[in-house]
């Protein structure tokens, strides 16, 4: 997947996309399998026999738990055991596993993990428990550079996890798919192949006080959902491909008073169709430090090192919110509203009145196939009262491939810049009226993103992320009382935040 | 993008229906049977995004031909939801040739892969990606095959 990827531009696709057509020769092998075994048939003609039918057909098995080869833990004695209490489930005094806690408990109940290193892939699918660590820099999940995740959420609402740390997993630190409330807080993901915390088809959830570093795409995620009903806040992000990314994500999707540094990229809404419910839309990012997003060693998939030196950068997002953000020291763009190139999509750009739809609404949609490659459009987002500062293209920035950029509705209001692409952008694009072509030169100064590409072709490449170089791990603040704060589900909906009252924050070194 | 709707292979020739002995185990005398249908010539595409199948529940005639299209950024496999792993999809297959054993391991199945398989014996498939879901939650699907 490229950003912008002048070799695919107008790039046709032939292919038959859920539509009845005449067999033809594919490349699955299981095709000719099948076939053999249907030869076989005939040649055995054994006659009418009666048949048992479909091995698959109504098999409700229960859901893979993957790995559970937790070793004791490594430290000798846990010395903050909790006491055995009505509803709490202590790891290891009761269980030996975190997995096997999780598959006695039920709903409402709390899993207090005892300091130590879990050998764990921990698969949670009761709804509305709490698996908490009592120390959150001691309690390690730790999948040896062969577990998949760390925990994984799957389709069990209301599941929250605190105050521990993944690390070492080939996907995901900590992952919540296809769940209605979720809650991560005071979490450490670290070294982890694929993102830290990643939220994906989820709604209604807080990731807070949290931390992601080492991964090849986001430290955190959110994608997938709308309106997502989702909180980020407190959280730093360094030394990943991306800080924060949200494929397809948004309404009410809310960023805010986190960290985004030393990534590839910083914070990256962005849109495609090879997930559903496009585009991205509706982020509020608003009170974060972000800066030095240009990091050369990091782990990084392809997207991150062809966003790399860009601080805030929506890239096909629409309707986004970034305000009162300091953004400042990247090589190219602080705050960009750029376009994204999809070379190979799987269906047409949604129709503007289609924004509006909720992601359970258009999954339900077939797709269209286009004719050819997609330019996703940064549109109608508005950029307002951000500080910035070195950043070395241009401080704030909207560019296009091919579209007009007054067509674009994006707006620039009451930011402290230097520089700006094209120049003047907060005259030619005010926020509050209809922009016009007629406002001044739209072409002087302005962005190039296809220059990325070349860009990217001699960006440093990406590093293994079992091996990248990370700082050491810092110490981070443990959930205060977690041996006795009483376990509380996660709720869906959203704990009210006064948006309003957050004001740019301080620089920091 | 398109309205809804649902498509339906509705235009079956059974031009076959073969009842044998087809348990997993061959040497078994009370094997259980499976009714097989010769192809009909109908081929349906299901995307494989990440991390869902497109369309999530399809309905086919018996005898049609999926292809799954990788069509996404990620691997992904297709696991019935009687098997837990990679692992266990590929021993299911070593060991049994009938045609209801089906699927994909990751290993097989990257970006831009595709994997087919004829559908010629009714009943209701579900199945999962085991990286991103588990049976019904998560990445899922069912095919429902009459």
């Amino acid at each position: 997947m490229a950003l912008l990827a002048p070799e695919c531009m107008g790039l046709s696709s032939s292919r038959e996309v859920l539509s009845v057509k005449k067999k033809k020769n594919s490349r699955g092998g299981n095709m000719k399998r099948s076939m053999s075994a249907l030869i076989g048939v005939m040649l055995l003609g054994a006659g009418l026999v009666a048949c048992g039918g479909d091995d698959s057909a109504t098999t409700t098995a229960a859901p893979s738990t993957d790995v559970a080869t937790s070793d004791a833990p490594a430290t000798d004695e846990p010395s903050t055991d909790a006491p055995s209490t009505e509803g709490v489930l202590n790891v290891p005094a009761d269980y030996a596993t975190i997995q096997e806690a999780v598959d006695a408990a039920v709903e409402g109940d709390l899993i207090l993990i005892a300091p130590g290193t879990y050998n764990e892939a921990v698969q949670v699918t009761t709804n509305n428990i709490i698996i908490r660590g009592l120390d959150r820099n001691t309690v390690i999940l730790d999948g040896n550079f062969e577990l998949d995740n760390g925990i994984r959420v799957v389709g069990a609402n209301g599941v929250a996890l605190e105050n521990m740390t993944a690390m070492n997993y080939t996907k995901n630190g900590f992952f919540w798919t296809g769940v209605t409330g979720y809650r991560g807080d005071y979490l450490t993901a670290w070294r982890n192949g694929d993102y830290g915390v990643y939220v994906f088809d989820s709604v209604g959830g807080v990731i807070d006080n949290s931390y992601g570093a080492g991964s090849p795409d986001a430290g955190v995620y959110v994608g997938q959902c709308y309106p997502c009903d989702s909180l980020i806040n407190h959280f730093t992000s360094e030394f990943n491909g991306l800080g924060y990314s949200g494929t397809n994500s948004g309404g009410n999707m809310i960023i805010v008073n986190s960290i985004f540094r030393h990534n590839r990229a910083g914070v990256v809404p962005n849109s495609g169709s090879y997930e559903l419910c496009y585009p991205e839309r509706k982020t509020t990012i608003i009170g974060n430090l972000v800066y030095d997003n240009n990091q050369p060693d990091t782990p990084a998939i392809d997207v991150a090192i062809l966003a790399m030196g860009n601080g805030i950068l929506s890239a096909g997002g629409v309707q986004n919110i970034i305000e009162r953000n300091r953004v400042w020291n990247h090589n190219k763009t602080g705050i960009g509203l750029v376009p994204f190139l999809e070379e190979d999509p799987n269906d047409s750009l949604p129709e503007k009145s289609a924004w509006e739809s909720t992601c359970a609404e258009s999954k339900n949609l077939m797709p269209v196939q286009p004719d050819g490659a997609l330019l996703w459009d940064s549109q109608d987002t508005t950029v307002r009262g951000n500080v910035l500062e070195d950043n070395r293209r241009a401080d704030i920035a909207v560019g296009s491939a091919g579209s007009d950029l007054w067509t674009l509705g994006n707006c620039f209001e009451g930011n402290t810049f230097t520089t700006s692409a094209p120049l003047d952008l907060e005259k030619l694009a005010p926020c509050g009226s209809p922009l016009s072509k007629d406002a001044g030169d739209w072409t002087a100064g302005d962005l190039n993103v296809i220059t990325w590409l070349v860009d990217a072709e001699t960006a440093p490449p990406s590093v293994d992320w079992k091996t990248a170089t990370l700082p050491d791990m810092p110490v981070f603040d443990s959930m205060p009382d977690a041996a006795t704060a009483p376990g509380v589900p996660a709720s869906a909906t959203l704990p009210t935040i006064d948006l309003d009252a957050i004001t740019v924050p301080d620089k920091i070194d | 993008m398109g309205s809804m709707k649902t498509l339906r292979v509705s235009s079956i020739v059974v031009s076959a229906v073969l009842l044998m002995s087809c348990g997993a185990d061959s040497q078994d005398s009370e094997a259980t049977s499976i009714a097989t249908v010769a192809p009909n010539g109908e081929v349906i595409t299901i995307q494989v995004l990440d991390n869902s199948y497109r369309p999530l529940d399809f309905e086919i005639a018996v005898g049609t031909e999926v292809i799954f299209d990788n069509r996404g950024r990620n691997d992904h496999n297709i696991l019935p939801d009687t098997i837990t792993d990679d692992a266990g999809l590929i021993a299911l297959l070593a060991s049994d040739p009938s045609p209801t054993a089906w699927g994909v391991a990751s290993t097989d199945f990257v970006p831009g892969d595709t994997y087919s398989h004829l559908f010629n014996v009714a009943g209701t498939y579900n199945y999962y990606c085991s990286i991103h879901g588990a049976p019904g939650a998560g990445m899922y699907g069912t095919l429902v095959v009459s």
